[in-house]
């Protein structure tokens, strides 16, 4: 396998998708040039692009969730329930997890079950099962755009159903799919399928179709900010060899919001930066934000605070998507009317905010701004230092060494020695910083935070600290 | 089956089946290193055979399995018998997460997966410190 940052030619492309069309029986009714003409016949206010376009213009982020029912029938009747009842201006398709694994199979004994139940036996819309002219009949149902919502090692077949059928974003994101979304694939397989999705992207591009991809590097739940956001810095360099124009960048807040807000400013200056380094001169680029918890609140008036504080990070950070988790993710999957909840809550709070200036002070953001960009820096730079330059030779390489490392990874092939903590404030340090390549600088300033807070508890900072940061917000406070 | 010491301290850990849900075990994972355990940590969607296959490769002195997907019911029994096959009859078996779907009281859960053959079994919300004190105490 040639696994360096070059554009697939288009044979390339074309060899790779005969196999890939091939993987299910719907797979042959994917038409490039008709779903190119589809999506061009598309209004604006059902595309993804230029809604979001449209939320960066009026400073204004919309609600997004998971929404995602086993059948045609029940999946229009809950879009169109949340755009009538929920007000949503964004809606999104969440795949079922048999999809995922590629278990075309499973999914379609899933869907004969929901039908004869009557309700929906999967945790998803099947996307590749219904095929494209299944979702042709969601996205003709709705007045909003519809962005796919999964992570899989192998999103190929998914992506071509899902694009052809309509959508006009997805979520393909090698480095979080291989480290927290299949536990078996070897990266250098999922930097290839991810690879040919990326490279479909730029081809809708090349026709004049906009798609929106997005990145977000790891689930950032107990993560300090530079770790992911080193982890989306060189995917998007990938994203963008392949002709992928159009980017959300998706960061996990914490609820420090010094931190948060200097984790959104210092992506958006860094990501310019590589762009012009690397010669990609028309990326757009949007964000999303979501307040990242380990465990959801299940009190009622908890979940809807937590609803209002994702709301008021998205309005902080300049995020034009507000990435919110219903009302009732500690029960399950949600009802129709819990999502609707959920984004009426989000749409009073940004409605009261839209209009509004509100900063985060100054000096503190600057402070954590600046201690941001060296930590990824040093990461990033080694990574390129690992691959002489390539991207994708330097990626493969620094996750084996754990140069871009995870705590949380579920492939066994990761170190996962870093580990972070939160010192007094809530802000989220290194307690253990593994194999990253920092500067004694950056170390020295982790450690004093840490011992900070281990003198304002009167003990050192432990297992037990771990688990007491981690469940903190749905217990209701930042730090215990 | 000889175990010196050391090897007693090696062990095994992973979250069985096909959920990839980690948080919990990485956590005991980096507090059982820090306590001077060697960890051979097999991440998740780990098979009944890989557990085996491992704890026989490490000489492990036990294997602990996490499940959060509600699922420990069938995915759990036969673990303690492919391990006497395998020659590991000494070897402890520890079981945590959330092992079933609805509210079984956890007496009678604990008393189910010990039956299958599980040294200990945990709830959801147990500290590390309680899985070092246990291991310490067990492997003596």
């Amino acid at each position: 396998m040639d696994l360096r940052n070059r554009k697939l030619s288009e044979d390339e492309f074309f060899t790779e998708r005969q196999e890939v069309l091939a993987q299910w029986k719907t797979g042959k009714e994917v038409d490039l040039d008709e779903a190119i003409a589809f999506h061009k016949s598309l209004p604006p206010h059902k595309v993804c692009v230029p809604v979001l376009r449209q939320a960066k213009a009026q400073g204004e982020s919309y609600a997004i969730t998971g929404m995602g029912k086993a059948t045609v029938e029940e999946q229009i009747e809950l879009l169109t329930y949340i755009e009538k009842e929920g007000l949503a201006n964004y809606l999104g398709t969440t795949v079922d997890s048999f999809s995922r694994q590629n278990h075309y199979q499973e999914a379609e004994k899933g869907i004969a079950e929901s039908m004869k139940k009557g309700r929906s036996t999967l945790n998803g819309f099947p996307i590749v099962n219904h095929g494209v002219t299944g979702f042709r009949r969601v996205i003709e149902a709705v007045q909003s755009p519809i962005s796919m919502r999964y992570g899989a090692a192998d999103p190929r077949l998914i992506d071509e159903i899902g694009y052809a059928g309509g959508h006009t974003a997805g979520a393909e994101d090698a480095l979080m799919d291989f480290w927290h979304h299949h536990s078996k694939v070897a990266l250098e397989t999922v930097i290839a399928t991810h690879r040919y999705v990326h490279r479909l992207i730029g081809y809708y591009e090349e026709h004049g179709v906009p798609l929106c991809a997005s990145c977000q590097g790891l689930y950032g739940a107990g993560v300090p900010p530079s770790l992911p956001m080193a982890a989306i810095l060189v995917q998007i360099l990938m994203m963008a060899e392949q002709g992928v124009k159009h980017i959300r960048y998706h960061i996990a807040t914490h609820g420090h919001l010094p931190q948060d807000v200097a984790t959104a400013d210092v992506l958006r200056k860094l990501a310019r930066e590589y762009y012009a380094r690397f010669g990609y001169h028309d990326i757009e680029d949007f964000l999303s934000v979501s307040f990242s918890l380990v465990q959801y609140p299940l009190e009622p008036g908890s979940a809807f605070a937590v609803v209002f504080m994702n709301t008021l990070m998205a309005h902080l950070c300049g995020a034009q998507a507000n990435d919110i988790r219903t009302v009732a993710e500690a029960k399950g999957i949600p009802t129709k009317e819990d999502t609707a909840y959920t984004f009426r809550t989000a749409k009073f709070m940004e409605n009261l905010l839209k209009t509004q200036k509100i900063s985060v002070d100054p000096h503190d953001v600057e402070a954590e701004s600046r201690m941001v960009e060296q930590e990824v820096r040093c990461i990033v730079d080694k990574v390129l230092e690992f691959g002489d330059g390539d991207v994708v030779v330097g990626t493969i390489r620094a996750v084996q060494a754990g140069v871009l490392d995870n705590p949380f990874a579920t492939n066994p092939t990761s170190p996962c020695k870093v580990m972070g903590i939160k010192d007094k404030g809530g802000a989220i340090r290194y307690l253990n910083h593994g194999n990253l390549p920092f500067t004694n600088d950056i170390l020295t300033f982790h450690k004093e935070k840490i011992e900070e807070r281990e003198k304002k508890q009167g003990k050192k900072l432990d297992y037990d600290t771990l688990v007491s940061d981690l469940l903190a917000v749905s217990r209701g406070v930042l730090v215990e | 089956m000889n175990r010196d010491k050391t090897s007693k301290r090696t062990l095994v850990t992973g979250v069985i089946g096909e959920d990839v849900h980690i948080v919990g075990i990485r956590i005991l994972e980096y507090a059982l290193g820090e306590a001077g355990f060697k960890i051979v940590s097999l991440g998740s969607q780990v098979s009944q055979k890989e557990f085996v296959e491992a704890a026989i490769e490490v000489n492990a002195g036990a294997i602990l399995v996490s499940s959060l997907s509600g699922h420990a019911e069938t995915l759990v029994p036969g673990l303690r018998d492919r391990c006497i096959e395998a020659g590991l009859n000494d070897i402890l078996l520890y079981l945590g997460g959330y092992l079933q779907i609805g509210e079984t009281p956890w007496e009678e859960t604990e008393k189910k997966f010990k039956a299958w053959g599980f040294n200990r079994i945990y709830p959801p919300g147990t500290s590390p410190g309680k899985v070092i004190t246990d291991l310490k105490e067990d492997l003596m």
